[in-house]
């Protein structure tokens, strides 16, 4: 028997443990609903409460979670599959493609209402789980991920900044197309106190100096304003207070705030 | 034998009264009366708590008397339960002895020529179980011989995953 480490794995969020109730490993969607059989997850001797060190039995029937203690050696993941319904629908589904290394033991699902739920208990290497809530975008306008292990840690899309991907709704095609403007702007004819000012001013002085009314194809002036800045400063993120308010930024400076 | 009835797909089993506002039940009714329907009386005589069903030719009554208790049960089961264009209104898997003494025919629409059902009188053995399918859902029923269990499908799964782990079935991962 492997001693297996109980986690909860909900978008970009790991949580120790998983919840059992009336023997079963709980069900409680927040998308969509459930009208007919979702199937069950998993089985436990424990009639309610939390696991967090479990040996793991398959049977025919579905898998047995048997409280156990001991240190781990593999991670037992409650994976929360969801997409968005009304209310949320400008937030980023989250799923998760599973590999050889993952071991599916159980699953249920939403099967009406808005948005929906799939939940899928797997036995996956210690790690996993961190791995993938490491990679998911939990930012609004950006969209729905399918999401895969990524053992060597190559988590982060190096080839744009992610505040620069959120403002486009993860559109690459128009975040490589935006830099390409950026690259050809005369940074020098900018006047940095309308640069400071709010998306209205930004806006309008960058077309004043480009020339191009859809400069920002459709992304926020104020989110993107950070980036446009000369090639060899480079692609980093932009600080903190160049992404606020200008009212925010003043208070700052005055000494307020952190 | 007592005699249960299940009014539908989802529904817990009821023990029918033989015995209502001090006066005899005399019959049980199964299907429903109409079009495309049809409607079986089954005669209750006699006087003691257990009841036990006596073919008369084609007809089936039932006989109360002081008979000694049973294992096996009487049921009235409909299957139908609320319309749905595209379910079979049946038993699914019976696993056991379903001894289907009587029918009615429960049916929708007015000329009641959509899919329709049967509603059975029958006498079901110890360790037997079925499945009920209402709309959505489905349900698993099993008489252990004193009671019956209602179980949803996710239950039933996990009951018999445990009860093959403490038999020592099943692979450790």
């Amino acid at each position: 028997m492997t001693p297996h480490r109980c986690l909860t794995l909900r978008g970009d969020r790991v949580e120790q443990g998983i919840a059992v109730q009336q023997h079963r490993v709980l069900f409680d969607p927040r998308w969509g609903y459930v009208r007919s059989n979702p199937g069950l997850i998993a089985a436990s001797p424990l009639k309610e409460g939390t696991l967090e060190i479990v040996a793991v039995a398959v049977t025919a029937h579905g898998a047995v979670l048997q409280p156990q203690s001991g240190e781990a050696r593999r991670e037992l993941v409650l994976v929360q599959q969801y997409s968005t319904g009304t209310g949320g629908k400008r937030w980023p589904g989250f799923r998760v493609e599973l590999g050889e290394e993952a071991r599916l033991l159980g699953q249920a699902r939403t099967d009406c209402g808005s948005g929906g739920e799939e939940w899928f208990l797997v036995s996956a290497p210690l790690g996993w789980a961190e791995n993938i809530a490491s990679q998911f975008i939990n930012a609004r306008d950006y969209p729905s991920q399918a999401i895969t292990y990524r053992p060597e840690g190559l988590v982060v899309d190096s080839e744009f900044p992610e505040g620069l991907l959120v403002a486009f709704g993860g559109d690459k095609e128009k975040a490589r197309l935006f830099l390409e403007k950026v690259a050809t702007l005369d940074h020098s004819a900018l006047d940095e106190h309308e640069m400071s000012c709010g998306r209205a001013r930004v806006r309008a002085e960058v077309i004043r100096v480009s020339g191009d009314c859809d400069f920002f194809l459709g992304g926020d002036p104020k989110s993107l304003a950070g980036f446009i800045r000369p090639a060899d400063e480079g692609l980093a993120e932009p600080p903190a207070d160049e992404l606020d308010s200008p009212l925010a930024a003043a208070f700052r400076r005055a000494g307020y705030g952190n | 034998m007592k005699l249960w009835r299940i009014a539908g797909p989802g529904a817990a089993p009821q023990l029918v009264p033989l015995i209502v506002e001090g006066e005899p039940v005399v019959e049980v009714a199964i299907g429903e009366a109409g079009r495309g329907r049809s409607r079986v009386v089954v005669p209750i005589y006699g006087d003691g708590p257990e009841i036990r069903a006596k073919r008369t030719g084609d007809a089936v009554v039932l006989v109360r008397g002081s008979f000694p208790a049973e294992s096996r049960c009487l049921v009235v089961v409909n299957p139908v339960g609320e319309y749905d264009r595209y379910r079979d209104y049946r038993l699914y898997c019976p696993d056991g002895s379903v001894e289907v003494l009587s029918s009615g025919t429960i049916a929708f629409g007015q000329a009641g020529r959509t899919n329709s059902g049967e509603e059975i009188l029958a006498v079901v053995t110890a360790g037997t179980e079925f499945r009920l399918h209402s709309k959505y859902a489905s349900h698993w029923y099993r008489w252990d011989g004193e009671s019956w269990r209602l179980e949803t499908p996710e239950a039933r799964k996990a009951r018999l995953a445990l009860e093959a782990v403490q038999a020592g079935e099943g692979e450790w991962l």
